[in-house]
């Protein structure tokens, strides 16, 4: 990454030129990122104003740094029940996704035989299913099951729609990973599940901290699932409720974008904490081809 | 490894479990139920091919259809070729690189719900930033009502998917970019090669693998969409902006058609099966070509 940082200039014209070049590149860059994120701004500033000042002036600043919005949503919304709930099923659904996958992947990499190819092949299967083919027989299930509206239920459903890129990213990673170590604590005397617990899932981390956090952020953000799930939006997790707020308060604003602040902050906080680790997560693909 | 089969298998049960409960069990019911006139409750009577005859029969499927098809094209196009110039940017401009890749990155992490919400308020007709923005400017003419007019609802709509992920595209382009080795970048330049000679000819080809990558990526997505439309404009005004992911919803949610809405989800299938499979043969056949 270092090496093409520094960009070759070409010899011919002046140095000079090339470093103004170079700095009007920078700014207008720079100028180009902030008109992207102008809407993001505006929401933000919309968030603190009153009803009365929006009215007035749509893009005025603020009169002073209000937080009346935000406490009338934290109110109205139950929001610190929902940020507990929804962290509670992006916690299980991780867990759950990670221990589970991980367990498979260890055989399905390593056992090579026609039935574990059979396996994985099965799993394959699922990448190329959209999740609307689920939908309806997925609801009808979950209600005869008795798992609507229930946190544990929608962790296990999230978990199993999560499974078939969980499984085939962990076991590229098991691929990838030297044989000799796994011999070695075989030799040693270890059981497969010895082998699996002091061998694999130590080094699986890395790996399973990327797919931490596909599974996080794809849970907290699901609206479709988490919609069809938790009918009584008041006991579920954010989406759904933030959902309902819409129809609540179409008009307002200054209400809308302060609860859409709110709903966002605790992922915004992931994101900015673990930034670099999400990017390269999501660019991995591309380097390794 | 010496594995037995029953001990390898027992550690593949539970995730055998979960998603034979949760993915396969429903795929097959749902496939099952699009060949039978199920309403959602009482009993499924087994209708054959009806439901998918009634689909090219269905001008609301069809116009449904259409925009699917239009909109993933648009969203694929924009986003891939905005993505690619801001990785050329952010890679030729180090000192703000990483600010920028973040900052472009922000909005993918939010949710669609969120996303709605930002951009119903930037579109509204009343005191809305678009429009404000446009007065503001001197291009009053330009002010329209951007999700209630038939004309722009279904690319306003794109032009917020593009929003969201032009960051992702942006980032995978630029691993890609600042992974190309400075020698081939430097003798092009010797041969004599400007900036776009050199993309042209050297980066391009040799960005193929982030080509495969985000193209695949946002195509599958776009075709998929569901929440941006829903969230937006429902898919009106009428069905202006009505794509097959809503039609499904609306099938099975609010006209108690499971077994019609089923079958629109087949098609749907068909669609992202046959497109994820040609669309990886060809972008890989290009990276083979190096």
């Amino acid at each position: 990454m270092t090496v093409a940082d520094r960009r070759a200039v070409p010899k011919s014209p002046p140095r000079n030129a090339a470093r103004w070049q170079g700095w009007f590149r920078t700014v207008a860059l720079l100028a180009f990122v902030f008109l992207f994120l102008t809407p993001l701004l505006f929401a933000v500033m919309v968030a603190f104003k009153t009803p009365e000042e929006q009215a007035a002036n749509p893009i005025g600043l603020p009169g002073a740094l209000r937080l009346d919005n935000f406490a009338l949503v934290i109110g109205q919304l139950n929001y610190w029940r929902l940020v507990l709930n929804t962290a509670s099923v992006t916690l299980l659904s991780s867990v759950l996704t990670l221990l589970v996958a991980s367990l498979a992947a260890f055989p399905l990499a390593r056992v090579q035989a026609r039935w574990t190819e059979w396996v994985y092949n099965l799993f394959i299967l699922g990448l190329t299913l959209p999740f609307f083919v689920l939908l309806i027989p997925l609801y009808i299930l979950s209600r005869d099951l008795g798992l609507l509206n229930t946190l544990w239920g929608a962790a296990l459903v999230y978990s199993g729609i999560m499974m078939p890129f969980a499984v085939f990213f962990l076991t590229g990673f098991v691929r990838s990973l030297p044989i000799e170590l796994e011999e070695a604590s075989a030799i040693d005397g270890c059981t497969p599940l010895g082998t699996f617990r002091y061998v694999i899932l130590p080094l699986l981390r890395p790996a399973n901290g990327t797919l931490a956090m596909f599974v996080a952020l794809t849970v907290w953000n699901d609206l479709i699932l988490s919609l069809l799930f938790f009918t009584r939006p008041e006991s579920g997790t954010l989406t759904p409720a933030l959902y309902g707020f819409l129809g609540q308060w179409t008009t307002d604003y200054t209400l809308l974008l302060a609860a859409a602040l709110l709903a966002s902050a605790p992922l915004l906080v992931f994101f900015f904490a673990l930034q670099r680790q999400i990017i390269e997560g999501v660019a991995a693909g591309a380097v390794k081809g | 490894m010496k594995m037995r089969w029953p001990i390898a298998l027992s550690f593949m049960l539970p995730a055998l479990a979960l998603y034979g409960l949760f993915v396969l069990l429903p795929a097959a019911r749902g496939l099952y139920y699009s060949l039978t006139d199920f309403s959602g409750a009482g009993a499924a009577r087994f209708v054959g091919l009806a439901n998918y005859s009634r689909i090219l029969a269905d001008p609301n499927a069809l116009v449904s259809i259409r925009n699917t098809l239009l909109y993933a094209g648009v969203v694929t196009v924009l986003q891939t070729v905005l993505g690619l110039l801001l990785a050329l940017w952010m890679g030729n401009a180090a000192s703000v690189r990483n600010f920028s890749r973040v900052a472009l990155f922000a909005p993918s992490m939010l949710s669609g719900v969120v996303i709605s919400f930002i951009w119903t308020y930037v579109y509204s007709p009343l005191g809305g930033l678009l429009n404000t923005a446009l007065e503001a400017l001197g291009l009053g003419n330009l002010k329209a009502v951007w999700l209630g007019d038939p004309a722009t609802a279904l690319l306003s709509v794109a032009a917020v998917q593009v929003w969201t992920f032009t960051g992702q595209t942006a980032a995978i382009y630029l691993a890609n970019y600042l992974n190309i080795s400075q020698e081939v970048r430097e003798s092009a330049t010797l041969d004599g090669a400007g900036f776009w000679q050199r993309f042209a000819y050297v980066e391009w080809p040799l960005l193929a693998p982030a080509t495969t990558v985000s193209v695949t990526l946002t195509l599958i997505g776009a075709l998929r969409v569901f929440d941006l439309p829903f969230l937006l404009t429902r898919g009106g005004p009428g069905n202006a902006s009505e794509v097959l992911g809503i039609s499904i919803f609306r099938a099975a949610f609010s006209e108690q058609r499971f077994g019609y809405g089923a079958a629109l989800a087949a098609v749907l299938t068909v669609f992202v099966v046959f497109v994820s499979v040609g669309l990886t043969r060809i972008l890989r056949s290009r990276e083979a070509a190096l």
